[in-house]
């Protein structure tokens, strides 16, 4: 008796000990998130709204995976412990225009990166849908770019607007095959073509510009001679290359690989069911009866 | 258990469990099928992986190696372990012919591996025979499909190899050889690859170990020795040549328990990732149909 009264001072200890120590902690926490921003925007009233599962845009009823942020998102991204108005900080004097977005937010921190990118083709033309930052490093939960998740999903990132050359990079080459695998060192999109500033290949300051692709495959490849360069890395949206030469010796190994196993598979049906009818004879045979097998 | 049969009647199993035999096989030869089929294997199974890269199965049969950079290197062992083969083959011949015991002229006569117009002829029987319409051709020591595997082994080696290196020292070949010739290499060493694997596990399987006589394993190819009354049922040509000479012995004949273990586990993980490759094929091929249909536009 007197151990389960022990027991049970115990757990009564335990359960009081626990509560007073959760009690403690949420006021510190509710302290530590209320008290930098005293701006009536701040995440809490934000995320009030934007984290409902069923939020829809007020104009036209539509739900967008873009405003549909949860406090996860943020919280696991790089950014995190940030606030919704250090990135959209247009948000206060607008309140809440439909072109709020977060764009040029990014170049108020990373200013080297946003001149990098306006350099480039993505950064100028005036063609079509441009990428911004968040096209290829994500909003919300935007993550290092220098882990290797990231660098293993830059060239699926490329291929959202590059669908063909995504195919052509996977389907024809080893390091397509690689990147599949998630390969440690492999080299993906950017290690050739270059990351924020995108030129287009006649562009003479493009890494793979006729003028520079030797010194762009020297990156891994040192000592690779002159002929290097002529390897083609981009070869075909399906199984057949589009290189007349490269095109031929595929089909003569296909015809190849069919001949032989369409000759062969003949031949092995027909022994298959020779020795079938002959076990079968032997028991009818021995059996006196037609038919067993 | 028609070997039984045959075994009973005309070539009847001794009481000391002996059986009358002819040498198929030498020691050297069968060192070398050992080695090949080492190397063949760990080739199949770090090169398919890497071949099919996006398939479900590649990935945990890559890190059976260590991941990609250990199959890379367990593929390069291998090939030269297949390189290895063909050099035991050749210079097995060779020593052979120096101490007089292989004469050149052997590889035209009847029983050599070597192809003929005979063997041309009995495609043609073997089907009216299988079909139950002739007899069986008067097959010598070696049929067509068992040739065909030895010239395919051979011309698979020389393709395989000859792009194996390409690949492997792409820096050297490029001095000399333009570009496009190492995507062509790679072509045809994967193509070769899979015709090797599909024709090694299928057809070899089939028509060697896995015949109803055998199965599972033709224990020649770890004796060397062939009993008397299966050359008398597979070979006619060439049982009319030996029987009654010298080269007729008697032996111990039987699986051993090891024979058994080593073909089981080639056998079994021969299919597996034939199945697995086929699979991802025909999947691919599916995928791509409607992209061929479409005429080869990209």
């Amino acid at each position: 008796m007197r151990g389960v009264r022990r027991i049970a001072t115990f757990a009564a200890w335990v359960l009081v000990a626990s509560g007073a120590l959760a009690f403690g902690a949420t006021t510190v926490s509710a302290q530590e998130t209320s008290t930098p921003s005293p701006d009536p925007m701040t995440a809490g009233e934000c995320v009030g709204c934007h984290a409902l599962p069923d939020i829809v845009i007020a104009d036209d009823g539509e739900y967008r995976p873009g405003i549909h942020v949860t406090p996860d998102s943020v919280m696991g991204s790089v950014h995190a412990g940030f606030t919704c108005i250090d990135c959209h900080s247009a948000l206060k004097a607008t309140m809440h225009d439909r072109r709020d977005a977060a764009r040029d937010s990014c170049a108020g921190c990373h200013e080297q990166q946003h001149e990098e990118y306006e350099a480039g083709y993505h950064g100028t033309s005036g063609e079509g849908p441009r990428p911004t930052c968040i096209t290829c490093h994500g909003s919300h939960e935007v993550q290092d770019a220098g882990t290797r998740d990231f660098v293993h999903r830059a060239s699926e990132q490329c291929a959202r607007c590059h669908e063909q050359m995504n195919e052509r990079f996977m389907g024809g080459n080893a390091f397509g095959m690689e990147t599949h695998l998630a390969g440690e060192d492999v080299a993906t999109c950017a290690d050739c073509h270059g990351y924020h500033t995108v030129l287009p290949t006649e562009n003479p300051g493009s890494p793979v510009n006729e003028a520079n692709i030797l010194t762009t495959c020297r990156q891994c490849h040192t000592n690779a001679p002159a002929n290097f360069v002529d390897v083609q890395m981009h070869l075909s949206e399906g199984p057949i290359p589009e290189d007349p030469r490269l095109r031929a010796i595929t089909i003569y190994m296909l015809t190849l690989l069919i001949g032989t196993f369409g000759f062969f598979g003949y031949l092995t049906v027909l022994g298959i069911r020779h020795e079938w009818r002959r076990q079968a004879a032997r028991v009818s045979e021995r059996t006196g009866e037609g038919g067993v097998l | 258990m028609s070997a039984t049969a045959v075994e009973t009647v005309e070539h009847p199993r001794e009481q000391d469990g002996t059986t009358l035999v002819v040498r198929r096989w030498s020691w050297w030869a069968r060192a070398t099928h050992a080695v090949l089929a080492a190397g063949v294997f760990g080739l199949v199974l770090t090169g398919m992986p890497m071949h099919y890269a996006d398939a479900f199965w590649a990935r945990p049969l890559l890190d059976l190696w260590g991941g990609e950079r250990g199959a890379a290197a367990v593929h390069k062992v291998c090939a030269v372990a297949f390189g290895a083969s063909a050099l035991m083959h050749v210079a097995g011949m060779a020593i052979a012919w120096l101490t007089g015991r292989f004469k050149i002229r052997a590889i035209f006569n009847q029983d050599s591996i070597v192809p003929r117009w005979t063997d041309v002829k009995q495609i043609g029987q073997q089907i009216r025979y299988l079909k139950g319409q002739g007899p069986r051709p008067e097959f010598a020591r070696f049929t067509f499909w068992e040739k065909f595997d030895y010239i395919a082994e051979v011309w698979g080696l020389l393709i395989i190899g000859l792009t194996g290196l390409v690949m492997w020292f792409p820096n050297r070949f490029l001095e000399f050889l333009p570009g496009w010739l190492v995507n062509a290499a790679r072509i045809f060493h994967s193509y070769e690859a899979i015709l090797a694997m599909g024709f090694l596990f299928t057809v070899h399987y089939f028509n060697t170990h896995l015949r109803p006589e055998v199965f599972p394993v033709d224990e020649v190819i770890f004796s060397g020795n062939i009993p008397l009354h299966e050359i008398q049922e597979r070979y006619p040509g060439w049982y009319r040549r030996v029987v009654g000479t010298d080269q007729v012995f008697r032996a111990r004949t039987g699986t051993s328990t090891l024979a058994l273990l080593i073909s089981g586990f080639y056998l079994t993980v021969g299919f597996l990732i034939l199945m697995l490759v086929m699979t991802t094929a025909v999947i691919e091929a599916i995928r791509y149909f409607g992209w061929l249909l479409g005429g080869f536009t990209g």
